[in-house]
């Protein structure tokens, strides 16, 4: 009844706006208990905190769109930032480094692509097996040990400190690389072999599109962008940490997911939104200090309900119009 | 039984056969590590590998069968720990041992009935509902002891401790417990209808559905099972460590899905079974045993784990590719 009301409103539209009542509901709540939320500075926190999150779920979202599952990223990016940091410590310019820690992650993307993609393994299991190797090799450069060497005097931290107009760095790679892969997906041949892949690998294949490489390339982006995001966040503490990527999984996993249930497919847009809600309930949490396992709950919880939505329009939508569900997804 | 795949079978001597070739890993590992550490291959070493694997073992079976259906369980590891420091809290509160162990077990496979809600009623990816499961319970068991771990008082004399630690004959309860459980679980997955939906499950869901087999019921079963021998584990687990570890689970998620699909290269070329599982986690036990003797590090360990679960994986897909066999001029798979 409700939604015959609504009319002309189509059911993507209703979705989105749900989201946005949502959110804003979320963001009215956490400025009503917590009067420093709004303040500028928690804003810029929030953005920083955004754009680690956002960017690993950017290539997330790539493999995720060639119907795929990464579980390596988190893992590789760990090899990457340790590489990064290894390299500023023998006093290599930070620039040269990024490069590296960039390479590193095209490496490991690679492997797994070249794993799933072209010897057809199945990708969870391969993957968690590769990104426990990157994982123990990124042990390698100092058993373990956080390096702190040079990390003040090389400049790198100015890859999270450093502003532009005021803007800090990261927010900055953040917009460059979402508008760059919005180009890409929504508005290119290119990016749309993605979707064709991911919605039917054969059809995809005998219209021409080369679904290897296709695959091989989503993984390559999800490596790299995760390192990247790593990076980031080693810059930001100011040492090169092992364990600095293994807190991505969740977040990216449920960035990506709450865009797949606003829009019914993986896009750059929906993990975005997703990014940023996920960050925000994180950050609302610290600054009510609530210990780190609370949050946790809630963006594990927030994952299931994201899902739980997006099923319950499928389902809506399937007992309404059951005879025109062939097209959609 | 045996798989046609156009070309004559050759005659192969029954223990060659390719099936049995972790058997032969396993052998060869033992020689190799007997050759550089004598301590290795001293009975007390020997019996300490079996006590030690026997808690992954008994971890992962229900997991094999997950892997069986072609689904994926992420959720064990944090399930285990979220067992463990349920144990932890129950006796620090005054229950008796036994009853804490039980109603850790019962609450952590609450976690095993959400994932088959998840999965089979809103039909989430079964990845997704157990990377959010996993969350979940992560967070719980740290949210229990704040963070950190809670140790527990000796538990010497009671039922646990005895498990853990007693011997018979020289042979450690722990690994006779395990293998009591995979024998039944290996009855169950060869002798009775359930076993055969799993896999006829794993091989193609609708037809299964199609025939009136009640699917979802079966799905629902394995995932639960699967919480509860990884809640059993981490109670275990608890009783080895002395004490309830809210983060135990990170070093069990790589560990358990090697052993399973390393598991899946022995007796059943290329699926999940949970006889292939026991070797699985001797094999894992062996080697985690002999590394440390010679001193290797973390690194090295995760290394060799990570490359014996890629090695485990590829033999099980060529297999599988072998069998499906190509048609046609462009193919695609």
């Amino acid at each position: 009844m409700n939604k015959e009301k609504k009319g002309p409103i189509s059911n993507e539209l209703f979705t989105l706006l749900v989201f946005v009542i949502l959110f804003l509901s979320v963001l009215a709540a956490f400025s009503m208990l917590n009067r420093n939320f709004f303040s500028v500075r928690n804003m810029l926190n929030i953005l920083k905190h955004v754009s680690v999150i956002a960017i690993a779920a950017l290539g997330l979202t790539f493999v995720i769109a060639v119907g795929h599952a990464d579980i390596s990223f988190y893992m590789t990016s760990c090899f990457s930032a340790m590489l990064m940091s290894w390299l500023i410590a023998r006093g290599l310019s930070p620039l040269l480094c990024i490069a590296a820690g960039i390479a590193g992650g095209l490496v490991w993307g690679a492997f797994s692509g070249f794993v799933v993609g072209r010897y057809k393994l199945p990708d969870k299991i391969s993957t968690i097996a590769i990104g426990s190797i990157a994982f123990g090799m990124a042990y390698l450069f100092s058993d373990g040990a956080f390096i702190y060497t040079n990390f003040t005097s090389s400049g790198i931290t100015d890859l999270n400190n450093a502003r532009l107009f005021g803007i800090p760095v990261p927010v900055l790679i953040m917009a460059a690389l979402y508008l760059a892969a919005y180009v890409v997906m929504e508005r290119s041949k290119y990016g749309r072999q993605f979707y064709s892949v991911g919605y039917n690998k054969k059809a995809a294949f005998f219209s021409g599109i080369g679904v290897d490489r296709v695959i091989v390339v989503a993984f390559v982006v999800c490596s790299a962008m995760a390192a990247v995001s790593t990076m980031i966040t080693s810059a930001a503490q100011g040492n090169g940490n092992v364990k600095s990527g293994l807190t991505l999984l969740m977040p990216c996993f449920s960035a990506v997911y709450i865009g797949f249930a606003v829009f019914k497919k993986p896009s750059v847009i929906g993990t975005f939104l997703g990014a940023v809600f996920t960050a925000m309930i994180q950050n609302g949490f610290t600054l009510m200090s609530v210990p780190f396992y609370y949050s946790d709950m809630v963006v594990s919880g927030l994952l299931i309900l994201a899902i739980l939505f997006s099923r319950f329009e499928l389902s809506s939508q399937l007992a309404r119009r059951p005879k025109q569900q062939k097209e959609g997804r | 039984m045996t798989i046609r795949d156009g070309t004559a079978k050759k005659k192969v001597f029954p223990l060659f056969r390719p099936e049995l070739a972790m058997i032969w890993v396993i052998l060869g590992v033992c020689v190799v590590f007997a050759g550089m550490s004598r301590v290795f291959l001293q009975p007390s070493n020997i019996m300490e590998i079996l006590r030690q694997c026997s808690t992954m073992a008994i971890l992962v079976l229900g997991v094999t069968w997950v892997i069986s259906l072609n689904e994926i369980d992420n959720a064990f590891p944090d399930i285990a720990a979220c067992a463990s420091m349920l144990t932890a809290l129950f006796i620090r509160n005054g229950i008796v041992f036994e009853l804490a162990a039980l109603y850790a077990i019962l609450l952590s496979t609450l976690f095993g009935a959400l994932t088959s809600v998840l999965v089979i009623r809103f039909q989430f990816p079964s990845l997704i509902a157990t990377i959010a499961v996993s969350g979940l319970a992560k967070a719980l068991a740290s949210a229990i002891g704040k963070g950190i771990p809670i140790p527990v008082p000796s538990t010497a004399g009671s039922v646990i401790y005895s498990i853990v630690w007693g011997k018979v004959f020289g042979i450690p309860v722990l690994f006779l417990v395990a293998v009591a459980l995979y024998t039944v679980s290996y009855f169950i997955q060869e002798k009775t209808r359930f076993g055969q939906y799993v896999y006829a499950i794993g091989e193609n869901s609708q037809a299964v559905q199609e025939s009136g087999i009640k699917r979802k019921r079966v799905m629902a079963i394995v995932f639960i099972v699967a919480a509860m021998f990884a809640a059993i584990g981490g109670v275990l687990m608890m009783g080895v460590l002395q004490s309830g570890q809210p983060k135990m689970g990170t070093s069990f998620f790589l560990d358990g899905f090697t052993v399973v699909f390393l598991g899946a290269v022995v007796f059943k070329m290329g699926k999940a079974n949970v006889a292939g599982t026991l070797l699985g986690a001797i094999l894992l036990g062996i080697l985690t045993n002999g590394l440390t003797l010679l001193g290797a590090s973390y690194f090295m360990s995760q290394i060799i784990k990570g490359s014996l679960l890629i090695f485990g994986v590829s033999v099980v897909t060529m297999s599988k590719n072998k069998q499906r066999g190509k048609a046609g001029v462009l193919t695609y798979e």
